[in-house]
């Protein structure tokens, strides 16, 4: 049973009987048989792993179709009698043996009976179990009786001058022994059957062995000479050799079994938590990995979701149901990170090794998730529980990677992962010398992290991860005047940094109630200079999550939680102020530049939530919560109610629907809570969203969503031309809360889940987004909006451990405000634009057809992944942003990038 | 743990046949000449037409080699790349074209096999006589179809072998301000590697 699976105590007398029944046979006694059938009444216990239900509740027990068989051990002959193993057995949903755990005898016999009986439970056969006829794992207790061998009879009645009496044989001698690991994983195969065989001139002759737990296998007293070695596990090649077997020696050998496929999705659990938010996308590490467009980078993955507008090419941006950047929350085991991305938004600071799976609301999220107007992005790290020492390089036409994990001892595993850059070295190779800047520094970018986990015992779950990136990058211009006038210096430069380090304590005392701990300290460091503007800060970071859960019943369970953050900042900043969405970023005003010096400032977000799970009646369940969240900086306190309900209408049709209100912070990086660049009095913006829809599974693994939204903000942050008296000043007010916005849409997704061959969506948005600037009593269109977007993704397992996938998108081009005209400005000696309506211009959709093949080699001791990722493979020029000269009467399209095709080699081992 | 089996001769004689068990996940294949990985070079003849912002270049010939890679995925269908280099020449006009393919190609019968594919390609051309010698020309995307024919004259193997094979190709480039559709004729030298004795059934040896 996997710890994300369905967890189900089953008390199955009848598989226990049947069991008990089949090992007594051996004896082909009526009493031991009957003795079987009563020692399996017996068989129930507790498990730690995840939510249980009653047997009573499956729809149908599994049925034991491959009985196993027993060999009494040699050893123990003549020294131990009858003995019974009792086993806990796990059971995946295909009624294959995943696990077996000794439950009797408490105290080890020493003679292997244990080992012989897990071994042998490997090889059992089942017809799945099924809960409301869905197949489900379960667990089961099933015993083994070790009948000793009746003694050879005896020989016939001698005459009274009989022989003398025979001695004894001599104890087995093993000769042959060796071990089976799986070719390329090394991981041991257990339960697999070994056969060794000869046929000479005499009679042929054949004996069998199945592999232990760790995959040893054991021959004895082999003649000396040539014997042939057959294996041929179920799923694997078979795999044939001979061995030459000396008089006196032990031969030991180990032997790499091939699997028929290595597909990397068999490796997936595809059972999930149960869906109780309207919307929710999960989509698991080896997805991630093998996405066209996507470069196995987690976060360029969420392009692809439904109500993800497509971002410009290298801004890394996560634009969700018509928000902005900045109102999508990104989380790392939830807590807060400062940046995903390095630099443009090529790769995001996680490597896809320490990624177990990825979350995401487009909105309605649950009062867990805070602080955000938009949606959420949750990120769960790897759960660590390596069964060797392992890893995998990874070397790609942008940087290079390591990543190493390993288990300590049972209960603890540790990996380490370190990605470094190289854009700087082929950038370096490729500027000329006269090229007109000097003294570069190239962008470089690195990450690192560290994972480890330690599990003292089931209630117990303790884990630390470390992790941090370091982005660099600096030019000096060699002829600033060609710069413009308003210009001084000749440094570009830009150098980010961050580290958390994150502690998590789960503790699962009872299957009703749980509570989780996660600390994280941190701190961020970031130093821009473009030209005589400089922005130099650092923010110290302390993120502490306690949430506990409370099941009181089926019907009823509590969800409560602290959530606090503080910050400590220390800036000094000297810039423009930055311009408001909906302002013209391309031309900000040099000389309206500000300084502000800011030294250890505090700012603490203290936040609780409470969530109840009602399930009043059969199917339906009624999610009520509200968050409170305090923001010292603004001091304001927030409240903020929502409500989720879920109706499973009928087993293939479930109906949703969520209201819900959302607070977040004016834009402190921004400045927009500064005295010299923005607004101090600014309050928490707000936004009310409202979502409904359907859910219909046709087939087991096919789903259809469609979910229908509207968001109504209000309190939006937004710049204005007011001025307010301050310290008995008159000063620009620059930002107020009277902007507003609008947001509504659907959203259809038709997605084909993971299975051991194929995964695939169709996701499409039709949306609206508006926004109501301060003083305006109009709307006008969001900076963002895109009308349709539509993305068919899919990826396919083809033999021969060939992988291919590829995607489509096609977007509404960007809402652009067009140049009506252009004045000379004298004092600037640079043109100033004259603009049209806000907003009132789009440009052309966009369209790119991604495409990417990946091709395994396996080795006995590990595995080699090629893979080529061909983007924009129709080499479509589209659209970005326009740009203009400098008088504004010339204009053309800046395309986003070309075909181009990355190639990459990955090393698993 | 140690027990004689009655393998004897029923055991035997499933062996011999190779086919030990009807619940396999993976399909074992009688050997073949094609099978395996193919790697193969060649020279190609091409002869292109090109069009240049709207112009009708009309049509260039020249040589080039080809080189090829790839797997049969199964026993009709292959997968893999596919590289091209050839000069091009029509009068004081030199050039060059190429690219890199992905391509799939399905065996028809016997040795014919059909290609089509696509990847990134190149046409760059100058003019000789003229002052201005700048290549023009540029990449964009490359469409592919073909079809070849593998001969195993010296087959020699159970599985694999050298094959010669004769290729035709189409190519368009209808990317950058020059359009290029290209046919490809040419001949390769091509190794087929195989399969392993695992993933073949085999009488016992």
């Amino acid at each position: 049973m996997t710890a994300r699976g369905l967890g189900i105590l089953a008390a199955l007398l009848s598989i226990a009987a049947a069991g008990g029944a089949r090992a007594a046979e051996e004896s082909g006694s009526k009493e031991e048989k009957e003795a079987a059938g009563r020692a399996g009444e017996a068989g129930i216990s507790a498990t730690d792993k995840g939510p249980t239900i009653d047997a009573s509740e499956l729809s149908k027990q599994p049925k034991l179709t491959k009985p196993a068989k027993v060999t009494y051990p040699p050893n123990a002959i003549g020294k131990s009698g009858e003995v019974e193993v009792v086993l806990l057995v796990d059971l995946d949903d295909k009624g294959e043996v995943t696990g077996a755990t000794v439950i009797e005898p408490k105290t080890p016999t020493g003679f292997g009976f244990e080992e012989a009986a897990v071994t042998a439970a490997y090889s059992l056969g089942f017809e799945p179990a099924e809960v409301a006829g869905k197949p489900a794992p379960v667990q089961i207790v099933y015993k083994f009786k070790f009948v000793p061998p009746k003694p050879p009879a005896p020989p016939p009645a001698a005459a009274p001058t009989a022989a003398p009496v025979e001695a004894p044989k001599p104890p087995p001698v093993e000769n042959f022994t060796g071990v089976l690991l799986e070719r390329g994983t090394r991981l041991p195969m257990p339960g697999i059957l070994v056969t060794v065989y000869r046929s000479g001139a005499e009679e042929p002759v054949g004996f069998e062995n199945i592999t232990d737990a760790k995959g040893h296998f054991h021959f004895f007293d082999l003649e000396p000479g040539t014997w042939k070695v057959f294996i041929e596990p179920p799923a694997y090649y078979p795999f044939r050799t001979t061995e030459e077997i000396r008089p006196g020696e032990v031969t030991h050998v180990t032997y790499y079994v091939e699997r028929g496929s290595y597909n990397p999705f068999d490796k997936v659990v595809t059972a999930q938590r149960e869906r109780k938010e309207v919307s929710r996308t999960v989509i698991e590490n080896v997805v991630i990995d093998k996405m066209p467009g996507a470069m196995g980078d987690p976060l360029a993955v969420i392009q692809n979701f439904a109500g993800v507008a497509r971002a410009q090419a290298g801004s890394g941006a996560i634009l969700v149901r018509g928000s902005a950047p900045q109102d999508t929350q990104i989380f790392v085991d939830g807590v807060t990170v400062p940046i995903i991305y390095h630099f443009g938004g090529i790769r995001s600071v996680l490597p896809v090794g320490m990624i177990d799976n990825l979350e995401f609301y487009p909105g309605n999220f649950s009062p867990y998730y805070g602080r955000a107007t938009g949606g959420i992005v949750d990120v769960s790290i790897k759960k660590l529980k390596p069964p060797k020492v392992g890893g995998y390089f990874d070397v790609n036409l942008l940087d290079s990677s390591l990543y190493l994990e390993a288990p300590i001892g049972d209960k603890a595993a540790v990996a380490a992962s370190i990605r470094r850059s190289y854009i700087d070295w082929i950038l370096n190779n490729v500027i000329p010398a006269n090229a007109p800047i000097t003294d570069i520094t190239l962008p470089r970018y690195y990450d690192y992290q560290l994972l480890a986990n330690y599990r003292p015992a089931p209630a117990h779950d303790l884990r630390l991860f470390i992790f941090g990136s370091d982005d660099t990058f600096s030019i000096v211009l060699r002829n600033v005047a060609r710069a413009g006038t308003e210009l001084a210096g000749n440094q570009i430069s830009d150098s980010t940094s961050f580290y958390r380090a994150l502690a998590t304590y789960r503790y699962v005392p009872a299957d009703r109630f749980e509570n989780m701990v996660r600390l994280s300290q941190g701190r961020d460091k970031g130093d821009f200079q473009i030209f005589q503007f400089y922005s130099h800060f650092t923010v110290d970071t302390t993120h502490v999550r306690d949430t506990a859960r409370y099941e009181w019943s089926k019907k009823l369970a509590l969800t409560a939680g602290l959530d606090f953050i503080y910050y400590r900042f220390s800036i000094n900043v000297y810039s423009p102020s930055a311009p408001q969405e909906g302002q013209d970023s391309a031309m900000p005003s040099l000389t309206d530049a500000h300084q502000t010096t800011v030294s250890g400032l505090n700012i603490f977000l203290p936040g609780a939530f409470v969530e109840l799970e009602l399930r009043p009646l059969q199917g339906l369940l009624i999610l009520p919560g509200f968050r409170f969240d305090y923001y010292s900086d603004i001091s304001q306190a927030t409240f903020a109610p929502r409500l989720t309900v879920r109706y499973q209408l009928s087993k293939p049709v479930a109906l949703k629907a969520g209201v819900g209100l959302f607070y977040q912070e004016p834009a402190i990086e921004e400045g927009q809570t500064d005295k010299n660049f923005g607004n101090p009095d600014l309050k928490a913006e707000r936004a009310l969203h409202y979502s409904a829809g359907v859910e219909w599974r046709p087939r087991e693994h096919v789903n259809l969503d469609v979910t229908g939204f509207y968001k109504d903000l209000s309190n939006w942050v937004s710049a204005t031309t007011a001025t307010t008296i301050r310290d008995g000043i008159t000063t620009p007010l620059r930002y107020d809360n009277n902007g507003a916005g609008r947001v509504y849409g659907m959203e259809v997704v038709a997605r084909h889940e993971l299975t051991s061959k194929f995964t695939g969506w169709l996701a499409y948005t039709l949306s609206r987004a508006q926004r109501r600037d301060s003083g305006s009593t109009s709307y006008r269109l969001f900076e963002f909006d895109q009308t349709h977007i539509l993305t068919l993704f899919g990826t396919y397992q083809l033999p021969r451990n060939w992988q291919v996938g590829s995607r489509f998108r096609l977007v509404s081009g960007d809402p652009t405000t067009p140049v009506t005209g252009a004045v000379y400005n004298a004092s600037i000696d640079r043109y100033s634009a004259i603009y049209g309506a806000k907003y009132s211009d789009r440009l052309p959709p966009f369209i790119q057809f991604d495409l990417r093949v990946d091709k395994r080699w396996i080795f006995n001791r590990w595995m080699l992944n090629a893979y080529l990722d061909l983007q924009n493979v129709l080499n479509r020029a589209n659209p970005e942003a326009i740009q203009y000269n400098y008088d504004f009467t010339k204009s053309q399209v800046r395309q986003g990038l070309p075909i181009y095709p990355i190639i990459g080699l990955r090393g698993e081992f | 743990m140690r027990r004689q089996l009655l393998v004897g001769l029923a055991a035997l004689v499933v062996l011999a046949v190779g086919v030990v068990s009807p619940v396999r996940a993976q399909t074992l294949e009688l050997p073949r000449a094609r099978q395996g990985y193919w790697i193969g070079v060649g020279f190609v003849e091409p002869v292109s037409h090109l069009n240049e912002e709207g112009k009708n270049r009309g049509l260039y010939t020249g040589q080039g080699a080809s080189f090829r890679i790839g797997e049969l995925v199964t026993q009709r269908l292959g997968l893999g790349l596919l590289v091209e280099y050839s000069g091009l020449k029509k009068g004081s006009d030199q050039g060059r074209v190429g690219g890199l393919t992905l391509e799939g190609s399905a065996t028809l019968w016997r040795g014919l096999s059909a290609h089509t594919g696509l990847g990134v390609g190149f046409v760059y051309v100058t003019d000789q006589n003229s002052q201005d010698k700048s290549l023009r020309g540029g990449g964009g995307s490359y469409f592919l179809a073909g079809a070849s024919y593998d001969f195993f004259p010296w087959r020699k193997r159970l599985t694999g072998g050298w094959a010669i094979t004769p290729t035709v190709d189409f190519r368009a480039m209808p990317d950058g301000n020059i359009h290029a559709y290209t046919m490809f004729a040419g001949l390769q030298v091509v190794w087929w590697s195989g399969l392993p004795r695992k993933m073949l059934i085999l009488p016992e040896e």
